[in-house]
């Protein structure tokens, strides 16, 4: 079977005649590095953490060490690769001698290369960081993936559908996720048995989502490995900006313009809202920058409920005024006994 | 008309799993673990409930499993212990509170800058 070549020395930086801690050092540098959870772009960060994972598995196992060191050095990473006459034999066998030890690490979803199966078999899951066990049935499964999707205030208020483009790795469907066809690395994964596929769902978005509210769909998520289950896709919801309100919370926030003598006598005024307009009252003697709040007309909380609209007023004062209105603003200057700075 | 002209393409619809909020147990079967061990997690105030006071009333909803899922991958890829995982979970949180308050200054000051 043709696949491509791996350079683990290249991908971990480290010499060939590198010490067990010098690569034990790297892989944890690279690990932290490229961990899709903490990395910046983590569709580049989840294929290099891969990567780096299948490195450490050869060349932190001496005796796996050994048997990679007999290809030699002149190898070049992504040439292809067939295994020498007498490699076949090698597969299957079991590692370290203790199959299924408590000690083993599991790597979920992370898949080896066909250039490590080949080499080694399918077996290989010894892991970087000892000490830790899981439940069987989670070895092998595919990673979740995650991602935002923008939903508007009125969307959250009553659902919708969407549609979302979501991009993950799958099993090649030219070479049947083996990596290669007819002796030759398959040309449309490289060998890698999976590609990244970007897959166009539309998706029901359930009335009364929140912000940041994980929507979870099961088993979108990426292929499992070695018959594991496939991961979830996870969608985070993101409350799109709306031009008439902010959100605080559950509340929904407008500002509506008033005049000073309706500040001052009271008015009504008309208001959005998400289910439509109403009028609301502004009492006599509301203050600039006073919220008013209309309950229930904000968003859905969790159980059903929903926050509230507040109104916050401000007071706007006219810039040029008429030659009546300068008299009758002067009148209200010389009888009004109000002091704001007293 | 031709019937191919009429054909609509249909997307696979897909819905979310509602099968939340989760118990304790359903929230560790999903997340892999054991129910001691999300028992621990909720101790160390890595995750939290969404409603319940009592650990028999405790209910869980999607965002605890994805935290839960989260905390496993970083002890397992990464042997980052429980502390560790807090502090990965407050700069997280952190970075993604920057983020949005730097969309959000960005778009004002295009805002400004078209007008």
């Amino acid at each position: 079977m043709a696949v491509q070549f791996r350079d683990y020395y290249e991908v971990l930086g480290v010499p060939r005649g590198a010490t067990e801690d010098e690569i034990r050092k790297s892989f944890r540098k690279l690990a932290r590095q490229y961990h899709p959870d903490v990395a910046k772009d983590k569709k580049v960060a989840e294929e290099k953490f891969k990567e780096i994972n299948e490195a450490y598995e050869v060349l932190s196992d001496p005796e796996k060490r050994k048997k990679y060191d007999q290809l030699g050095a002149n190898w070049k990473q992504g040439a292809e690769f067939r295994p020498p006459p007498g490699w076949q034999n090698m597969r299957g066998e079991p590692f370290n001698g203790r199959a299924g030890s408590d000690f083993e690490t599991h790597f979920g979803g992370t898949g080896f290369s066909d250039f490590f199966e080949a080499l080694f078999g399918g077996a290989g899951r010894r892991g970087g960081f000892t000490g830790f066990t899981e439940d069987e049935q989670f070895a092998g499964r595919g990673r979740d993936v995650e991602g935002d999707i923008m939903v508007t205030l009125e969307e959250a208020l009553r659902g919708s559908v969407r549609q979302i483009n979501v991009q993950r790795a799958v099993p090649c469907e030219q070479c049947g996720g083996s990596g290669s066809r007819s002796q030759h690395v398959c040309n449309v994964c490289g060998g890698a048995g999976r590609v990244n596929r970007a897959d166009t769902y539309q998706v029901r978005i359930p009335p009364g989502v929140i912000e940041s509210q994980r929507l979870r769909i099961a088993g979108r998520g990426e292929a499992g490995v070695g018959g594991g289950t496939a991961g979830d896709l996870f969608l985070r919801v993101r409350l799109a900006k709306h031009p008439d309100f902010a959100i605080e919370e559950h509340n929904l926030v407008h500002e509506v313009e008033v005049a000073p003598w309706e500040a001052v006598l009271g008015a009504q005024v008309r208001v959005p809202t998400l289910d439509g307009a109403v009028n609301i009252k502004v009492p006599p003697g509301t203050q600039n920058g006073q919220r008013l709040r209309v309950r229930g007309r904000g968003l859905p909380q969790r159980g059903g409920t929903r926050g509230d609209l507040l109104v916050g007023v401000r007071v706007e004062v006219p810039k040029t005024v008429s030659d009546k209105e300068r008299e009758l603003w002067e009148q209200l200057a010389r009888e009004s006994r109000f002091n704001p700075r007293s | 008309m031709d019937r191919a002209q009429m054909a609509v393409i249909r997307l696979r619809m897909i819905s979310p799993s509602n099968q939340s909020p989760y118990t304790l147990d359903e929230l560790a079967r999903l997340g892999g673990v054991s129910p001691a061990l999300v028992q621990r997690y909720l101790e160390e105030g890595l995750l939290a409930p969404v409603a319940g006071n009592a650990r028999t009333s405790w209910f869980f909803d999607d965002n605890a499993l994805f935290e839960l899922r989260r905390i496993q991958r970083l002890r397992r890829e990464l042997g980052v212990n429980i502390a560790g995982v807090a502090v990965i979970h407050e700069l997280l949180q952190q970075i993604d509170d920057l983020k949005a308050e730097l969309a959000e200054l960005r778009q004002s000051v295009s805002g400004h800058l078209n007008e």
